[in-house]
């Protein structure tokens, strides 16, 4: 038993050392890569680069001035800098789509393997319970929920982890079924049943890849989910500069003034190609076929 | 298993999904939520509330309520639409035509752009080609719908006019009221394109299609980027095959073992994958018609949000919901039709 | 003098992998005449499938074919462009192929990718102008052929679908679509090995059985040495990715000269004998990084020195091809006895 962890163990670093190589050879990877750690950066000390007071700073006779020097990305109806509220936003957004994700994966796992180790009454029970949330196209449950919670940026992020644990758990209950195949095949050799533990000590490798992948493609999903309920009015008040409301704010003013709407959406779209590049490298590195 | 009993056993299945379905939404409708917020305003006596209550069976316990509701449903009596101005019916005969037609053109584009996208990728795999559409497919599942529909609007309706001098798309709407009376259309299924071609009248064809053409796009431009991978790598995947061997063997020309023996086979999943794309786009229809202001479903419910009728934001998610099941369940049958091997 | 179909001159193979590049076959040469069973024999990764797609120019696209030459009918296949080589295929050369279970498209009919087969390559179907008389022609043929194999019911196989059908019934469909087109050469890569004994000898009759009545020649691919037994005339015994022994089967059986061959033999299970069955101690060596000098040698009971060194000669000794130093008359007669 001793012999073959190690083995084990040399094997997994090898793994890993290639899959690195790969990693840093894929020039989209990195991109991506570069992408979410300034994306990063900018939630993390957004808030020391640009006065924190700045949403609220209303200056009228400044409003709805487009692009220049002084306002890189011009003012918005209210006469704030629309640069420095994307900055600070930063933190909104990421935290909001890395939360929603975090907690999802954590209670979609869990009662996922739970369930599929379980069987049985327990497990048909689970799932209809999953067929019935799948059967709501996504938006509209979380939306559904939030009109009931009420309209907050906290209540979205709920909303949207009610609806986002479902597709987790399914993963996982897969992946533990097939396992649990496995091993009741090994266990038909030997006696007695297999431990939970060695359940999860085989399950956790092979799931990790795939639930990797998936979750990191789902903070930029997330990530639209959750600009687009505050783009229908259901997140953050006007004073909280999430780059979705921003949109949203800048939607009457169009024709008038584009750059409202334009450069919040600009970041959307940006964090969440690049949330979509990492999560698409990794799953071409993580390929076992494709490596070869 | 033959055909049709996979069709009735999984009708079965729809329905107790339908019921699930209804459970959840009256636990949101009346337990969670306070269902009188429909019917009483600031301005209604505190003393008429109870025969309020009353009369439309709130006060009964919560088990009796869902029957009614359930009966209610049948009898599709679902209540009052506050932004809608009249039975929540009526609201949904009203508009739905109009996201119906909305997310079939939307479709529509995403498999005739998507899939030929797709197979494109997959033969010239690795090569320039390949590697645009890939970004084009990243892109495209990276782009805030929203964001996407106002750029849009913004280009087509009014920069092509003021900076190209070319004519514009129009901004808003389903359809130019003014062209309708001058031509003398008559609604008859609720669907403008299909109306006007009944009638032979081309220049409202011609109307309404100006005003779906950019709702449309921007609802189909994520899901292009789904399909079309989907499709890349479904087609690789078949022409790794043994079969695709066998067949160049018998020296069947390139054209016919691309086009009819691996692609049969690819399109497979991307069936599939349709009917679950369906969900996002009704999701996304409440989005694109607020921007566009077509009178859609998913414009009412945005009006509903913001004047927080709850009553019509659930309703347009149950109906939502069971068109999403329906839908997914014609695209089971399909697959099932598709690939004989299923086994049922 | 019967004349040939197929001659292989010194072709080599070469596999672009991650790991290397594999040398798949190292200067493979032989000839198969007309109306014969020619049995190509080997472990896995002796490169005796690749040798058979290599010949219908179907190798994937990572393979490369760094040199030699397959004269077919008198023409060089690696000379010829890709639409003149498409011609052959169906045409003049076709393949039965290991696994049913893979080879037969899942989502298609049986009958349908027979037509389309019929309608590609058959001369007398194409020259049939009336669209109502080539479903008729097409239909009869099909029909005809499954009778011919044997096969169930005809009319209501053809109708069904690869997954309806059991391993013997689509292996008869292989061999019906591939003996329907009259070729000249069917290059058949373990036709036998997926299925069940019992069927294995059935359709080995058959095929035996249709190869006699059209005359076709064909190349047994197989690790089976009962089968090429039974059913070819002459043998070629392949090791990393050359040929070390070939000659008649009867023979080459009786009285193996190379080590390898020797060793597969007595491997093999006899009811006329009472040997032991011994395996070959070793294994198959690794085609990426090839050892120098013979590549059996590190196997070989008999291996001198010179066999480290270098690759031996090809030789011919009574109708035998070997390559193997025992026999080299120039090293043999340089050591002392």
């Amino acid at each position: 038993m001793e012999k073959s962890g190690s083995k084990m163990r040399e094997l997994r670093i090898r793994e890993l050392k290639y899959a690195l190589h790969l990693f840093s050879s894929n020039k989209l990877v990195l991109a991506g890569t570069a992408i979410v750690l300034f994306y990063v950066f900018l939630a993390i000390f957004g808030r020391f680069m640009v006065d924190v007071n700045e949403p609220y700073m209303l200056d009228f006779k400044n409003a709805l001035k487009p692009p220049s020097s002084e306002h890189f990305f011009g003012t918005d109806d209210l006469g704030r800098d629309i640069f420095r509220l994307i900055i600070l936003g930063a933190a909104y957004d990421m935290a909001v789509s890395i939360f929603v994700v975090a907690v999802s994966v954590a209670i979609g796992t869990v009662l996922g393997s739970i369930s599929a180790y379980l069987g049985g009454k327990f497990d048909e029970a689970f799932m209809r319970i999953v067929d019935i949330l799948f059967a709501f196209p996504g938006l509209l449950l979380a939306m559904a929920i939030q009109m009931i919670l009420g309209k907050s940026l906290f209540n979205l992020a709920l909303a949207l982890i009610l609806v986002w644990w479902a597709g987790y758990a399914r993963l996982m209950r897969g992946q533990v079924l097939a396992e649990k195949e496995k091993l009741y095949v090994r266990a038909a050799k030997s006696l007695g049943l297999p431990g939970y533990r060695t359940l999860f000590k085989h399950i956790l490798p092979n799931a990790f890849y795939p639930l990797l992948v998936s979750a990191t493609m789902d903070i930029g999903g997330v990530m639209l989910s959750a600009a687009g309920l505050s783009f229908i009015g259901l997140g953050p008040t006007p004073f909280e500069p999430e780059w979705g409301s921003l949109v949203n704010r800048g939607a009457p003013f169009l024709f008038v003034a584009p750059w409202l709407m334009f450069f919040p959406g600009l970041m959307i779209l940006l964090a969440s190609l690049g949330f979509n590049l990492v999560g698409d490298g990794l799953r071409d590195i993580l390929d076992p076929r494709l490596r070869r | 298993m033959k055909l049709y009993e996979y069709v009735i056993r999984r009708l079965a299945l729809l329905i107790l999904v339908l019921l699930g379905v209804t459970l959840l939404t009256f636990i949101l409708s009346r337990v969670l939520l306070d269902p009188l917020a429909a019917y009483v305003t600031e301005r209604t006596n505190p003393k008429m509330i109870p025969a309020i209550k009353r009369m439309h069976g709130f006060d009964r316990p919560y088990w009796e309520q869902y029957f009614f509701y359930l009966r209610d449903l049948f009898t599709l009596d679902l209540g009052w639409s506050k932004v809608g101005h009249m039975n929540m019916v009526d609201a949904i005969a009203t508009h739905f035509p109009a996201t119906a037609e909305l997310t079939i053109l939307a479709i529509v584009i995403t498999l005739i752009v998507g899939i030929p996208l797709g197979i494109v990728s997959a033969l010239k795999n690795n090569q320039l080609a390949d590697h645009a559409s890939r970004i084009f497919s990243l892109i495209g599942i990276s782009i805030p719908v929203f964001w996407l529909g106002l750029s849009l609007q913004y280009f087509f309706t009014y920069w092509i006019k003021t900076a190209y001098g070319l004519p514009a798309l129009p901004s808003t709407g389903r359809y130019d009221p003014v062209l309708a009376i001058n031509t003398g259309f008559k609604k008859i299924t609720g669907f403008i394109v299909l109306d006007s071609l009944i009638q032979g009248n081309l220049i409202m064809a011609g109307d309404a299609l100006a005003h779906l053409i950019l709702p449309a796009i921007t609802l189909a431009f994520l899901n292009i980027g789904v399909i079309t991978r989907l499709t890349r790598s479904s087609m690789l995947e078949v022409l790794r095959q043994d079969y695709i061997t066998m067949a160049k063997s018998y020296g069947l020309p390139q054209r016919l073992v691309i086009y009819k023996y691996a692609l049969k086979n690819a399109l497979i999943p991307v069936v599939s994958v349709t009917g679950l794309l369906f969900g996002g786009l009704l999701g996304g229809a409440i989005m694109t018609e607020s921007i566009f202001a077509f009178p859609g479903m998913g414009w009412l419910s945005y009006r509903a949000i913001v004047y927080n009728d709850s009553n019509t934001v659930l309703a347009y998610v149950v109906v939502a919901s069971i068109i999403y099941v329906v839908v997914n369940l014609v695209v089971d049958i399909v697959y099932a039709w598709l690939d004989p091997r299923i086994k049922y | 003098m019967l004349s040939k179909i197929l001659e292989v001159e010194d072709l080599k193979v070469e596999f672009h992998t991650y790991r290397g590049v594999v040398k798949a076959l190292n200067g493979v040469s032989f000839m198969v005449e007309k109306g014969e069973v020619f049995g190509l024999a080997g472990e896995t990764g002796s490169g005796k499938s690749v040798t058979g797609l290599a010949i219908q120019r179907l190798l994937p696209s990572n393979a490369v074919v760094v040199g030699g030459r397959i004269m077919f009918d008198g023409r060089d296949l690696l000379n010829l462009k890709e639409e003149e080589m498409n011609k052959i295929r169906g045409k003049e050369m076709t393949a039965v192929f290991q696994d049913p279970h893979t080879y037969l498209n899942p989502v298609f009919k049986m009958q349908d990718q027979f037509r389309d087969i019929l309608l590609v390559n058959d001369r007398e179907i194409a020259s049939i102008k009336d669209k109502r008389a080539i479903k008729k022609a097409v239909n009869n043929r099909i029909i005809q052929m499954l009778t011919e194999v044997q096969m169930p019911a005809p009319e209501r196989v053809a109708k069904m679908y690869p997954h309806e059908l059991s391993g013997g019934m689509k292996q008869r469909m292989m061999l019906a679509m591939a003996f329907s087109l009259r070729p000249k050469l069917i290059i058949a890569d373990e036709p036998t090995t997926a299925l069940d004994v019992t069927i294995q000898a059935q359709v080995l009759e058959l095929m035996k059985s249709l190869q006699r009545k059209y005359d076709t020649s064909v190349i047994l691919i197989t690790h089976d040495l009962g089968v090429i037994a039974e059913t070819c005339r002459r043998i070629a015994v392949m090791y990393a990715g050359r040929i070390i022994e070939m000659g008649n089967v009867d023979s080459v059986y009786a009285k193996p000269l190379h080590p390898y061959t020797q060793g597969l033999m007595r491997a093999l299970p006899r009811a006329d004998k009472d040997l032991k069955v011994e395996s070959i101690g070793g294994s198959v060596p690794d085609l990426v990084e090839l050892p120098p000098g013979c590549p059996f040698h590190p196997r070989c009971p008999h291996a001198m020195e010179v066999c480290r060194k270098t690759n031996p000669r090809t030789l011919k000794i009574d109708g035998r091809v070997v390559e193997c130093h025992l026999y080299d008359e120039e090293i043999t007669e340089g050591r002392v006895a």
